[in-house]
């Protein structure tokens, strides 16, 4: 085998501390085990070898910058004069530019995954100081590399056809503006909502920051956009329950859980709502601060704008009579007896956006969130000042129904913190929202006094400062830069034991409510999607992204893209900047008919697997199975699923499987050139 | 103990939630800012750690997991004798209990002997 | 005789350690060599123990932090392998601290340097690998006709050293004939 072997310069980041021209020059002596324990007779020249069954290094040299043109040039010409099998470069880390130079090679009609990098410059020249023990280190690497290049085999990429669908795991802004722009880029899409419309918390809201633009009215334009789009189809109050498969070519099972109402009949008229017995649920989409009835349509501009019956508090499915609402629609669209769908679809690509929750507070009962009616959380606060809510916009506590002479807001409850009952992170919103919320009371209730205790206040976004200090010096809110110990409720008010930190003294006051700001979670499902998708998550729970700054929305599963609070605290811009980010990311699959699957995967060798299977459970993606080979029990790789860990290879006791690229023979050929 | 000081961020619930820091010279918070920046000593002089009632309000508080409680008594401690492992304290209790050992840093002690209240 | 050190550090965090610390000019013993694999967990424990019969002094495995692997449950498997591998070498008479087992994320080039200035200090404090080195290597040579080996590993490695060692004898026609029909 003909092998040639090139050292870069690197100007003088390799050079310097390297003998290049040297290491040119060594690479060439002896045989593949190294020149001074096995042969010091072999002759340093450019020869022609011997016999075609010898590998020997016939062509070697040094070049100033190999990754420019005129270095990858002497690459491809030499593989062309020299008539090279397997080329080696001595260059920076693979992690660089093995792309570039395997292009290269490529274009020299040689087989790119004939060529390995010896990475003398990160691992190398840069780490250490002493040439002559920098330069010995870079041989034993440009050997080890030399030796792995001759055991390597040709590799040819796969193919494999891109369904041209995609799925949107969750309905809120996130989900709703990515599946609108793969629609828009003319694919279809599904977009799977657990709840019964789609909009997620951002209907809920009731102005956002920093323009004050009203949520709904910005929200379900968007959402009637998203119903009506001919390549969306919505599947609300419905759950992705499996997810298998792999880019181009997923497949999910989608369980439509029994809505009761015939979505088709039903026109929206709510006389079934009327005549619903069981009025006192707690309504989700208020938070719990009104009650709905058994049979619901979650909120007035929902998306269908069809009702669904919850089956833990319906009369007759829970007594066996009733039926009062049937009796109620004239268009017959009640239907007691639909049961759970499941609908099996094919997939190119997958949008995760399954949102977010805020922490519940039970472990914080310092602020009495459960003892007192007037101590709520930020989102209760959206729904107590928005026109659409239980008191129609208007601020009125809930115990009593009175306005406010005080509101007290409590920043960072749950945020920031590293014990147990909280979390690590800052939750990115509440600092702005909070700004909000003190100036929409302000706006009604000049007279009402407000009050804000923070740790710090973070502002970083467009006009997001001049925001926060509008509220301050335009609208008199008081921030005091503290934590509150305590809230007690007492004689129909709230007293605050406080801190002033500036102040550096206790600060107590009587408010008549108090709103925390409650820390984000991701929402309870995301844990199980994840797990269905395989895609990695933090510590937090958050949907990890491939690379946190150059692949922000893509997840490290080949094919599925992330956006939204799913991935981490955001704002509505951002979530939707994200949106479009990842829906982008994803037309860019969809537009391809076909993928170039990684051809360093796992192989089976069906001569010498014994069948014991340890493999199938080692693979995390399902790549292997016996099903369908040759003979029973004898594994197979599925190369399109395999993503090439290699974790099966190690774990084969027989030696059958062995990873493509990393193989046990070239893997131990540099250890052997390393250990000598 | 000294080096988890620098997980405090100054939010204060710990003196919010203290009973006693409006009797005290210096709040919880600033102990733990003081000893954070070299202090020590300075908190050993103080009124305050001889205030401190060790009802671990603060640590239950604390969204850092600072003990400032702890600190307290190790100023009382002074040179070190009553550390937080439970066994020795006792031990030290009963073999050192006498006329100049202050009541609070028994009483401290002897709660500490038990587990921290939330 | 420095002390010879292998390091077999994953695709996606190690390895970028390593190139992190190269980045970041964090100078690190140059006994330290790496060989890159997809994920820890294609660490085969033959590939450690082979190390260490050629003559290596200390053998490092490097991967993701447990729950960062790029390929999930990849770490997982290496470190429940690695264990099992330290009772072998205790086994076999060789002490435990030539492996070490270490989580290097791709941030962590500082981690990395000290990690490989450490565990060499620690190896250097051993001494050479004399034990093994070379001797079942030489036994594996004498035994080259041995077609009881069931392990098919076993035979390639066997296969290897015929050629390594024979490489430039009259034997190397036909080994490396053999060799060109395995490849």
């Amino acid at each position: 085998m003909r092998i040639g072997v090139f050292v870069c310069h690197c100007g003088n980041n390799i050079k310097a501390t390297v003998d290049v021209a040297l290491l040119a020059e060594r690479v060439r002596e002896g045989f593949l085990w190294g020149a001074s324990s096995v042969s010091p007779s072999v002759s340093p020249s450019v020869s022609p070898s011997a016999s075609p069954s010898v590998t020997s290094v016939v062509f070697s040299a040094d070049y100033m910058y190999l990754c420019a043109e005129g270095g990858q040039k002497m690459i491809t010409d030499a593989i062309t004069e020299h008539g090279l099998e397997g080329v080696v470069v001595c260059a920076c880390s693979p992690r660089m530019h093995e792309a570039t130079f395997r292009k290269a090679a490529q274009r020299a009609g040689l087989n790119p995954y004939k060529l390995e990098i010896a990475n003398i410059r990160e691992q190398c020249s840069w780490v250490h100081a002493d040439k002559k023990a920098a330069t010995d280190k870079a041989l034993s690497l440009a050997k080890a590399a030399i030796a792995k290049v001759k055991l390597a085999k040709p590799l040819f990429p796969g193919e494999n056809t891109v369904e041209k669908r995609a799925l949107v795991i969750g309905g809120g802004i996130a989900g709703i503006q990515a599946a609108l722009d793969i629609a828009e880029a003319g694919f279809a899409v599904d977009l799977v909502e657990k709840t019964p419309s789609i909009g997620g918390k951002m209907a809920q809201l009731d102005k956002t920051f920093p323009t004050l633009d009203c949520s709904a009215c910005i929200l379900t334009p968007k959402m009637v956009e998203a119903a009506s789009h001919e390549n969306i189809t919505l599947h609300t109050y419905s759950e992705v329950e499996k997810v298998e498969g792999f880019v181009g070519s997923f497949t999910a099972v989608i369980r439509k859980k029994a809505r009761g109402v015939n979505i088709k009949k039903c026109t929206g008229c709510g006389d079934c709502l009327a005549a619903c017995p069981m009025k006192k649920i707690p309504n989700e989409f208020e938070s719990g601060m009104a009650n709905r009835t058994a049979i619901y349509i979650p909120f007035a501009q929902a998306v269908p704008n069809v009702p669904v019956i919850d089956r833990n508090h319906c009369a007759y499915f829970k007594n066996g009579k009733c039926k009062r609402c049937e009796g109620a629609c004239q268009p017959k669209a009640i239907d007691f007896s639909q049961e759970d769908e499941l609908i099996a679809e094919r997939y190119g690509v997958i949008v995760a956006a399954t949102g977010y929750e805020p922490i519940a507070l039970d472990a914080f009962g310092e602020y009495g969130y459960h003892d007192n009616k007037d101590v709520i959380t930020s989102l209760e606060f959206e729904r107590l000042t928005n026109a659409s809510g239980p008191t129609g916009g208007k601020l009125l506590r809930p115990s009593d129904g009175r306005v406010p002479k005080r509101v007290t807001f409590i920043q960072c409850v749950g945020s920031r913190d590293a014990t147990a009952r909280g979390k690590p992170y800052c939750s990115k919103v509440c600092c702005m929202y909070t700004a909000k919320h003190a100036i929409l009371i302000k706006e009604k209730h000049p007279e009402t006094d407000v009050e804000v205790f923070y740790i710090d206040v973070r502002t970083p976004g467009k006009s997001f400062e001049e925001f926060y200090r509008r509220a301050v010096e335009a609208y008199g809110v008081r921030y005091i830069k503290g934590q509150v110990g305590k809230v007690i409720g007492e004689n129909g008010s709230l007293r605050i034991q406080a801190m002033d930190m500036l102040e550096n003294g206790r600060y107590d006051s009587v408010t008549d409510l108090v709103v925390l700001a409650a820390a984000v979670e991701p929402s309870a499902d995301t844990k199980k999607i994840a797990r269905m998708l395989a895609a990695p998550a933090d510590v937090n729970g958050f949907l990890s992204e491939a690379h946190p700054k150059l692949r922000p929305v893509e997840s490290a599963t080949a094919g599925v893209f992330l956006c939204g609070m799913a991935n981490g605290p955001k704002d509505i811009p951002e979530t939707v900047a994200q949106a479009s980010a990842a829906a982008c990311k994803a037309i860019g699959i969809l537009m391809k008919d076909k993928l170039v699957t990684n051809p360093c995967t796992a192989k089976a060798d069906e001569d010498l697997c014994n069948g014991c299977g340890l493999c199938v459970g080692v693979c995390p993606y399902g790549a292997i199975s016996s099903e369908g080979g040759a003979f029973p029990r004898v594994v197979c790789v599925n190369s399109a699923l395999c993503q090439g860990c290699g974790g099966c290879a190690a774990a084969c006791p027989s030696g059958a499987m062995d990873l493509q690229g990393f193989s046990h023979r070239q893997i131990t050929a540099e250890v052997d050139a390393l250990c000598l | 103990m000294i080096s988890m000081t620098n997980k405090c961020m100054q939010c204060g619930r710990c003196s919010a939630a203290c009973p006693m820091a409006t009797e005290m010279d210096l709040p919880p918070h600033m102990w733990v800012y003081r000893i954070n920046n070299g202090g020590q000593s300075s908190v050993q002089q103080t009124e305050a750690i001889w205030q401190c009632l060790s009802c671990f309000c603060c640590e239950a508080r604390c969204p850092r997991g600072v003990k400032p409680a702890h600190l307290a008594e190790e100023a009382r401690g002074g040179q070190g004798k009553f550390t937080n492992d439970k066994g020795k304290l006792l031990e030290n209790i009963s073999a050192n209990a006498n006329d100049k050992i202050p009541r609070q840093l028994l009483v401290a002690a002897l709660r500490k002997a038990g587990e921290p209240c939330a | 005789m420095p002390v010879n050190i292998v390091a077999f550090c994953c695709n996606w965090c190690s390895y970028a350690g390593a190139d992190l610390a190269g980045t970041s000019r964090l100078a690190y013993p140059s006994q330290v060599k790496i060989i890159r694999v997809p994920c820890s967990c294609r660490v085969d424990e033959a590939f450690v123990l082979r190390a260490f019969i050629r003559g290596a002094d200390g053998v490092i495995v490097c991967g993701c932090h447990l729950g960062d692997c790029h390929y999930m449950t990849g770490n997982h498997h290496t470190k429940q392998r690695m264990e099992a591998l330290f009772g072998l070498l205790e086994f076999m008479g060789m002490e435990r601290e030539r492996l070490r087992l270490e989580w290097i994320s791709a941030s962590e080039g500082a981690k990395f340097a000290d990690t490989m200035a450490g565990f060499t200090a620690q190896v250097e404090k051993l001494g050479k690998n004399e034990r093994y080195a070379g001797k079942c290597f030489e036994a594996a040579d004498a035994e080259t006709t041995n077609t009881e080996a069931t392990d098919t590993e076993t035979a390639d490695v066997e296969a290897m050293d015929v050629e390594a060692t024979d490489a430039e004898t009259a034997d190397t026609e036909t080994t490396n004939t053999k060799a060109a029909e395995d490849i």
